[in-house]
């Protein structure tokens, strides 16, 4: 591992006012951001700026306006590099080399020695599961192996910024699994993360920290419910199951915070005394419906739920749409 | 996730082997990255790189049959249809010459001197025809289509190999925490020697196809193909820094510029880079004593003017190359 004091005083990552123009498309615009450690995901929409956010931060673009840090030095500069573990979302190869021989030359590539990249190099493949393809050239790779292979390659060096470009696109469910939980594992190990992700569900079970990049800009930073506490006006859909479902409805259709109440159809999961609150502004509500049931304390609610506070619906409501991505 | 998927996740295992980043094994990795480059090369195909190999073996096979056909001595060909062969004026000439010298020199009553005259008036005869045959071979293979075309074809067709703008692969690099402008350095010295070796591998082939004027050919402008080589692929390597497409950018440089601004009139030809080298090669041949004037190059370029150019344009575009990668985005990634 690198030594922690090479950084510990400054934020690993930080993005001051940076604005990136590939000749007359504004890719990034005014994007201030400061990363300290964990993990973070980053969702937009395609043609949102998420790669090249994140070769910004790789140091692999330079910002037309603004700068990008890496631990107080500017990304571009090439000793930066060596606090980054860089995996893209391109799918290009030396074709020629083996995994292996792949991962190894990247190991040299970093300063390695013979010795400590052959042992690095093994030791990597062997946590990523590749070791017994490792010799088999990479033209021959499955998608899922090819992701892990550019995972590997990112972190033969021990970087403590490991920046992954969409690193489960193509991987199946039990991949996917082990790659979330090596995700945790190497945060706690020290290593803090950025991934971007069309899998915002996925981002949701790794992480709670999320930057969403809209049309270039940064429309929203920080955990989903800090995202949802600064969007106060965000409407929510609330399902509520009580023992006497029409007397509450009764009660809070008159509340100038509600703006609708369903019945759902009903399933396994739903039971006739389930109602559907759909409210606009959640902060009023949650406040005046907390006053409500401490003044009534017959109410027999058994089931008090948010039904769309997930990352797809905050999106929907940030991008404008359903927030599929 | 479950507890027993997180124990039987492979991945979790911390077997990590630790390491420490030192400056010192930057350069370890610039010479490892050079070795990269260099075995790369072996295991790579590429479509100019074939067509030159192609086109290379296709003129060896010519210069092959017109040795053979003895051709490059230029005593069979005939000036005019109907007319005598050069051989048949080269004779007339000599013997006239010889005759008058022997008039003017020896009268009546010194014809015992004769008998040591013609030999040495019969090899002075062949000294001029091998001499003919040479410039003739250098103007039409060495000048001509060598370094007319199979010489930056080659140098231009191992850097794009190399250094293929379209292979997205590039990003690794550019990932290392290695100086941009050492990697600028080490696909430049990487590519070299792949650069003398085709080049130099095709000269050899030209020497043995083109009998004792290949051969001649080859030891003495050895000297000028490789200052020329350095010059030409310094200016391919800058092109991949400059430009999107630097394969048609070079062919176009190669076809267009070269051919064009080279034979012009004036001083503007200083520019061309073959200027230069066919200079260099002109004053080896007028070196060796060789009737350059067969060339057809009256305004060539003195050795150290030559010399001076090409090493200037070497240094000049290496480092600019260098100090530009060091700060411009690579097109591969953008």
């Amino acid at each position: 591992m690198y030594n922690s004091a090479l950084y510990k005083d400054e934020p690993l990552l930080q993005f001051i006012d940076v604005s990136k123009w590939f000749g007359p498309i504004l890719a990034l615009s005014q994007i201030t951001w400061t990363f300290k450690s964990g993990i973070v995901g980053l969702v937009g929409a395609n043609g949102a700026g998420k790669s090249t956010f994140l070769r910004l931060a790789a140091g692999l673009l330079r910002p037309t306006l603004g700068e990008v840090k890496i631990a107080g030095h500017d990304a571009w500069d090439w000793r930066s590099r060596r606090l980054i573990g860089y995996c893209p979302s391109t799918d290009a190869f030396f074709h020629d080399l083996s995994g292996q021989q792949f991962v190894l030359v990247m190991a040299r590539l970093c300063g390695m020695t013979r010795r400590e990249a052959r042992k690095s190099t093994e030791a990597i493949l062997q946590r990523l599961g590749l070791h017994d393809l490792a010799t088999r050239p990479i033209y021959g790779y499955s998608k899922g192996m090819r992701q892990r292979i550019k995972l590997a390659q990112a972190l033969v060096h021990h970087p403590p910024l490991l920046i992954l470009d969409e690193p489960l696109a193509g991987i199946d469910p039990l991949g996917r699994h082990e790659l979330i939980g090596l995700f945790r594992q190497l945060n706690q190990e020290g290593h803090s993360l950025i991934i971007s992700s069309h899998e915002l569900e996925t981002l949701e079970q790794l992480t709670d920290q999320i930057l969403i990049l809209s049309r270039g800009r940064l429309a929203a930073a920080g955990t989903i419910a800090e995202i949802r506490h600064q969007l106060s006006e965000y409407p929510i859909t609330i399902r509520i199951t009580v023992s006497s479902p029409r007397e509450l409805a009764r009660q809070l259709i008159d509340w100038p915070e509600v703006s609708a109440i369903e019945w759902p159809a009903s399933s396994q999961h739903t039971s006739c005394n389930t109602l559907l609150v759909r409210v606009h502004r959640p902060r009023e509500f949650f406040q005046r419906l907390t006053q409500f049931l401490a003044q009534n304390t017959s109410w027999d609610i058994t089931c008090f739920e948010s039904i769309d506070e997930s990352a797809h619906a905050l999106l929907g409501y940030i991008l404008g749409g359903s927030g599929k991505t | 996730m479950s507890k027993i998927g997180d124990l039987e996740n492979p991945m979790l295992q911390d077997n990590t082997v630790s390491f420490t980043f030192k400056y010192r094994n930057i350069v370890l990795s610039w010479f490892y990255l050079i070795w990269f480059i260099l075995a790369g090369q072996l295991r790579r195909n590429s479509l100019t790189l074939w067509v030159s190999t192609i086109l290379s073996g296709v003129v060896v096979l010519w210069v092959s049959i017109e040795t053979q056909r003895d051709r490059w001595d230029l005593r069979q060909r005939r000036i005019a249809r109907a007319g005598p062969t050069y051989g048949q004026i080269l004779d007339r000439a000599i013997m006239e010459q010889a005759y008058a010298v022997l008039s003017s020199q020896f009268p009546a009553g010194t014809a015992g001197a004769v008998p040591l005259l013609i030999p040495s008036t019969l090899l002075r005869l062949n000294q001029i025809q091998s001499h003919l045959g040479f410039m003739h071979y250098s103007y039409w293979i060495m000048y001509g289509v060598y370094l007319g075309f199979l010489m930056p074809l080659l140098t231009l067709s191992c850097v794009n190999t190399l250094i293929d703008p379209e292979n997205d692969a590039w990003v690794w690099l550019w990932s290392r925490p290695l100086p941009r402008s050492s990697i600028y350095l080490a696909q430049w010295i990487g590519t070299l020697p792949w650069i003398f070796l085709l080049n130099f591998g095709v000269l050899t082939a030209l020497a043995l196809a083109g009998g004792t004027y290949g051969r001649r050919s080859l030891f003495l402008y050895s000297l000028s193909i490789m200052l020329g080589i350095f010059a030409l692929a310094s200016l391919f390597h800058f092109f991949h820094i400059l430009f999107r497409r630097p394969v048609v950018i070079g062919l176009i440089y190669v076809f267009f510029f070269e051919s064009l601004v080279g034979n012009l009139p004036g001083s503007v030809k200083l520019l061309s880079l073959t200027f230069h080298i066919r200079s260099l090669m002109y004053r080896a041949a007028q070196a060796e004593g060789y009737q350059v004037e067969l060339l057809l190059f009256p305004e060539a370029a003195t050795w150290e003017a030559a010399v001076g150019f090409l090493l200037f344009v070497t240094v000049l575009l290496t480092l600019l190359g260098a100090w530009l990668s060091s700060y411009r985005e690579r097109r591969e990634i953008i």
